[in-house]
């Protein structure tokens, strides 16, 4: 027997997608050069950050957990990276990995073994790790020029496809990967659902959590580091600064409960690309960045409102 | 045995008070390690500095003893000083009045939502952060507002004056840490604060106003951050549209170290000024060290908190273990 759906139950379930419906098609009537393909590459490139992270981000929260480091493990490893760039690219962007993933299981560890709430462990790593970008280069920007890894950002295939439409499905995929196809993604959503039962079941909740944390972190990571290679240079103080909140507004509105023990893969990247939509039409149409944040505001507030009545009377 | 016992008394005493003792020994180590620490002059900077964030983190201790996060503190803020300065040039007072509806309305909004919609606390005081923002920005045109320094002058006056040689902000400060020791303590809404923190469940069936209550802390939170960005305009005599940015995470930070549990139920006002002032002691004596960038200050106070939060879990463990045997 098919199920009935009412047009609420559909919002809130596809609530991202449906958000990015509407936008595009505002945008086509009102917007004036809307519909045309570039906006489209822009919205990859400049979305690109959000996307990638919030992947990371909805792995965490459908643990039952937050991250709220992510922006600050962005320097870290873009620093890094940046540094040993002489060493050649490959090494130096693993070595740029390896720091963030090590900061993520720092945090997975922390909150998995002594059992602290992942907001302050996140926090305290959130001021730490800012710290630490910083004293990589004194605050300072750091500046340098290799075509062949600036290439990672900037190259356009046939001279106008960015190469990022490349980039975003491999880490779909990976996360897709984790979260249908593996055990891993099973336990993550079984711990964030009721971490007790799980254990009971016999689920490994240090290793579990420990896993999530550092693919968060490792995701965040990789993020900064593409990011630097389009910039040209790398800033630890404001690289990925407030990173964090669009990402777990993204996974938010994107339909994975902030309570955990749930994930909704698609609606994060739809939610994602919401997020950059915005503030894409706010600049189209000369409208002030600020009002796009305020914008972004209601929209999620109205998408959260919409899911948990939703959820509430199921 | 009674030395045992005198001494498990110590341990017991000093992890209770953890971030006393590591408030003292901040203290100790810096009378020892610069000359001017001890200075009046010093000691009434540290505090001055520490007073608006102070103030904040208060509002912030109750939303975070009934298990939620208020992330809008930082943007009310800077709004309220926006508000003061807007209307300095006409009628001070208006502007602060208004200043405070507004930090309370967006208070109300935030509690609304929480407690009605069931939207998540961090989602809710997310939203509210960065409409706000925008809104502070729009106002300002993203350039700081001077205070008309005529039009106000008490009220800019009051930024820099002294009462009985302590800074009046000073002064605030601890007539508010006050009000809310005794309110947390002895006031009916600040034992339902505790209440709907420690158990949500158990404090509706016994009849108590939860949403009532959570609407009135997210309420306190905003009135006394805009009482902390009031006092920030007095200071510096202008609003500056970042204002405020990021110290939504200092102020979680204060409660914190301060003992308060983010998980809620437990947690005190005294604690928090406690974990203020830890903070403000850092910062200080890295500005005092002077060799030692700001990005120091980031990492000790990440691992400071980690280090005070992770104290706090062994103690509670170790009572765990000590029920168990004494049973």
């Amino acid at each position: 027997m098919k199920k009935k759906i009412t047009v609420w139950q559909f919002v809130s379930q596809y609530g991202a997608l449906c958000f990015l419906i509407a936008l595009l098609a505002g945008n086509a009537v009102f917007t004036k050069n809307f519909i045309s393909i570039n906006i489209v590459w822009n919205l990859i490139t400049q979305g690109f950050v959000t996307i990638v992270v919030s992947l990371g981000m909805m792995l965490v929260i459908s643990s039952g957990g937050i991250d709220l480091s992510v922006g600050s493990v962005m320097p870290v490893a873009a620093m890094i990276t940046a540094k040993n760039l002489d060493m050649g690219i490959l090494p130096a962007i693993i070595m740029g990995l390896i720091a963030a993933i090590l900061i993520g299981c720092f945090n997975g560890m922390i909150v998995a073994v002594f059992k602290i709430q992942p907001f302050i462990v996140t926090l305290a790593m959130y001021m730490a790790a800012r710290g630490i970008a910083q004293l990589t280069n004194n605050s300072m920007v750091y500046n340098f020029t290799n075509e062949t890894f600036n290439s990672l950002s900037r190259f356009r295939i046939a001279g106008k496809v960015p190469v990022q439409i490349l980039i975003i499905p491999i880490f779909l995929i990976i996360c897709f990967i984790i979260v249908k196809k593996s055990t891993i993604g099973r336990y993550i959503q079984a711990v964030g659902d009721n971490r007790e039962a799980s254990r009971l079941s016999g689920v490994n909740i240090v290793s579990t959590i420990i896993f999530t944390y550092g693919m968060c972190s490792a995701l965040a990571g990789a993020a900064g580091i593409f990011e630097i290679a389009r910039v040209g240079a790398s800033d630890p103080n404001t690289l990925g600064l407030h990173v964090e909140l669009d990402a777990i507004a993204a996974v938010v509105l994107g339909g994975t409960p902030m309570s955990g023990g749930k994930i909704n893969l698609s609606g994060t990247v739809f939610a994602a690309i919401v997020m950059q939509l915005i503030v894409v039409t706010a600049n189209m149409n000369n409208i002030s960045a600020q009002i796009a944040y305020i914008v972004k505001a209601v929209v999620i507030l109205v998408a959260v409102v919409i899911q948990r009545r939703e959820s509430l009377k199921r | 045995m009674k030395k045992g016992s005198f001494k498990n008394e110590i341990l017991e005493f000093l992890s209770g008070h953890s971030a006393a003792v590591v408030l003292l020994v901040l203290v100790f180590f810096g009378i020892i390690h610069f000359d001017t620490f001890l200075t009046r002059n010093n000691i009434l900077n540290v505090l001055r500095q520490s007073s608006m964030l102070g103030v904040m983190s208060i509002g912030m201790t109750f939303v975070i003893i009934t298990g939620g996060t208020d992330l809008s503190v930082g943007s009310v803020f800077a709004l309220s000083g926006v508000i003061a300065a807007m209307f300095s040039s006409r009628n001070i007072f208006v502007g602060i009045a208004l200043a405070l509806f507004i930090s309370a309305l967006t208070g109300v909004i935030n509690g609304v939502f929480i407690s009605k919609c069931n939207v998540p606390p961090f989602v809710s005081t997310l939203c509210t952060m960065m409409a706000l923002r925008g809104v502070v920005h729009i106002m300002t045109d993203e350039r700081p507002m001077q205070l008309d320094k005529e039009a106000a002058k008490g009220f800019y006056n009051m930024g820099g004056a002294e009462f009985l040689g302590v800074p009046v902000l000073v002064w605030i400060f601890v007539v508010i840490t006050i009000l809310a020791c005794l309110f947390l303590k002895y006031a009916k809404l600040g034992r339902n604060i505790y209440a709907v923190g420690g158990n949500m469940e158990a404090a509706r069936m016994m009849g108590l106003n939860v949403d009532g209550t959570i609407i009135a802390a997210y309420t306190l939170s905003g009135i006394l951050s805009g009482i902390g960005g009031l006092m920030m305009c007095a200071r510096t005599g202008a609003a500056y549209p970042l204002a405020g940015n990021g110290w939504e995470m200092n102020a979680i930070a204060a409660v914190v170290l301060g003992g308060t549990a983010m998980s809620g139920g437990v947690g005190t006002a005294a604690g928090t000024i406690v974990g203020t002032l830890i903070m403000g002691c850092i910062s200080n004596m890295i500005n005092l060290e002077g060799s030692l960038g700001s990005s120091w200050q980031y990492i000790i106070n990440g691992a400071a908190l980690l280090l005070a939060v992770l104290l706090m879990q062994f103690q509670t463990i170790r009572k765990k273990y000590s029920d168990i045997e004494t049973v």
